[in-house]
């Protein structure tokens, strides 16, 4: 008896001087302390509207048909759970106006040049996960879209920024030429050098490693938090992988 | 009188089991293997908590975001805090029960989402390969399953040894009049005399049968 209870109070002294230290470093630490109370992974965006509506909602009905050979008219917001995050299904779709013609061809032709490739890997049997985003309501970029942005002379004004949704070690590793970085995790760091870009452009795309990784959509929901239009926001769901597989310019450190 | 612990080996039960944890190795060894390992892992999680954050969150066990938040700060400094008690020879008991604990709590946690993938990506279970989170990188999962099991059995023997050889606490047992072990051998004592366990109180024998004087 008397030894259970010298282990309890082990155990109360262990627990208390862990989480004593563990808090108080927390709190003091410069570099990767974490607001205990805040949802870091809330990828809720507002309901979306206007043409950045229709063109989620084009995508989401793509979604929905049966896939074609080519892989054309896939959406890339494919679901990777069987279960669906609470803020995904409380944004209800807004289909209030179909996306023209020639923009819902353009953007099924798109994924089909790209999504082919992309199908091949990952192509699953009914029932199983699919590799690839999980579903948000932001708007999506393709690769080739990316590229026409990254070549866009408008973008060398301004007009167009990236911004990299990654840490500090794979932001110096390699980023888009020009790419602001803006690490979701550390917003008090990075928003202001973001946002002083991100109000100047019409276009914002965000991208993080790609594949599975979801700190672009994090990092999506902060600008938007921020101010920046939701129209403004484009998300690259290639990613940083995508990008260099199509051995893409490329820059390293940190731009002054 | 301090009594004697009662996770001490009953008296008729000097089996080879006891007589190889009276020589504290067995514990020594548990002590360092654990300790130094939930040391390391520990910094590997403190090095980077966002990171280990992401990793808690892709098992999607829709917990509060407080709650996977204070995982993510503590769970670090416990395992480094353990480990360095275990190291110490300080708080055995109590770091090995807060041991088998994480254990016993994230090992099917693990499984878990290990038949997750297998069911989804159709591979079998010797196929898993994830970062489950330990700090040591992507690992196979029925390498990590081998390995936590040995973790388990490791922090029994600390849980359970009735020696305290080679320990801080034995150091410090002069300053300790409840202290439940033998302060000349570190065994545990059922009828302590002067702070000693039977073996140590009892003179020895002369081979004519006579106790010295």
């Amino acid at each position: 008896m008397r030894a259970v209870k010298t282990t309890l109070v082990e155990i109360i002294i262990l627990v208390v001087v862990g989480c004593g230290l563990a808090f108080t470093v927390n709190a003091v630490r410069a570099k990767g302390s974490l607001k205990v109370t805040k949802d870091y992974f809330d990828r809720g965006g507002p309901v979306p509207s206007g043409e950045g509506a229709a063109r989620v909602a084009s995508a989401k009905r793509q979604a929905q048909e049966p896939e074609k050979p080519m892989g054309a008219a896939i959406s890339p917001n494919r679901k990777v759970s069987s279960e669906t995050s609470p803020q995904a299904e409380s944004a209800p779709p807004q289909a209030e106006s179909a996306p023209s013609l020639g923009e819902a061809l353009d953007y099924a032709v798109a994924e089909g040049t790209n999504g082919g490739a992309a199908n091949a890997e990952t192509a699953k049997p009914e029932g199983e996960k699919a590799a690839g985003h999980i579903q948000h309501d932001y708007q999506s970029i393709t690769l080739k879209e990316v590229i026409e942005v990254f070549n866009d002379p408008l973008t060398s004004k301004g007009l167009n920024v990236f911004v990299d949704a990654r840490n500090d070690q794979h932001f110096e590793e390699g980023h888009i030429p020009g790419a602001v970085q803006f690490d979701p995790y550390e917003v008090e760091q990075y928003l202001d050098g973001a946002m002083e870009k991100a109000n100047a452009a019409e276009k914002v795309i965000v991208y993080c490693n790609g594949g599975d990784c979801e700190d672009s959509i994090y990092a999506s929901r902060e600008l938007l938090t921020a101010g920046v239009p939701y129209e403004s926001i484009y998300l690259f769901e290639g990613g940083w992988k995508e990008w260099t597989a199509a051995n893409q310019p490329v820059s390293q450190g940190r731009e002054e | 009188m301090a009594t004697a612990p009662s996770l001490a080996f009953p008296a008729q039960q000097t089996s080879l089991i006891r007589r190889l944890d009276e020589t504290g190795l067995p514990l020594l060894l548990a002590r360092v293997i654990l300790g130094g390992l939930f040391i390391y892992m520990g910094a590997v999680k403190l090095g980077d908590p966002v990171a280990f954050l992401k990793l808690i969150n892709q098992y999607q066990m829709n917990l509060p975001p407080f709650f996977l938040n204070s995982v993510a700060v503590a769970l670090p400094w416990f395992e480094i805090l353990c480990g360095t008690a275990l190291i110490l020879g300080i708080f055995l008991r109590g770091s090995a029960v807060l041991i088998a604990i994480m254990l016993l709590a994230f090992t099917p946690v693990v499984l878990n989402r290990a038949f997750g993938i297998m069911a989804a990506e159709g591979i079998p279970f010797m196929d898993v390969k994830f970062d489950c989170g330990c700090g040591a990188g992507e690992v196979y999962i029925w390498k990590k399953t081998i390995e936590n099991t040995a973790f388990l059995l490791l922090s029994l023997i600390v849980l359970f040894s009735c020696s305290r050889r080679f320990t801080l606490e034995l150091f410090l047992a002069r300053y300790n009049p409840e202290f439940l072990f033998c302060r000349l051998c570190g065994y545990a004592s059922r009828q302590p005399k002067a702070g000693l366990c039977e073996k140590c109180a009892t003179p020895p024998q002369l081979p004519i049968g006579q106790p010295l004087a």
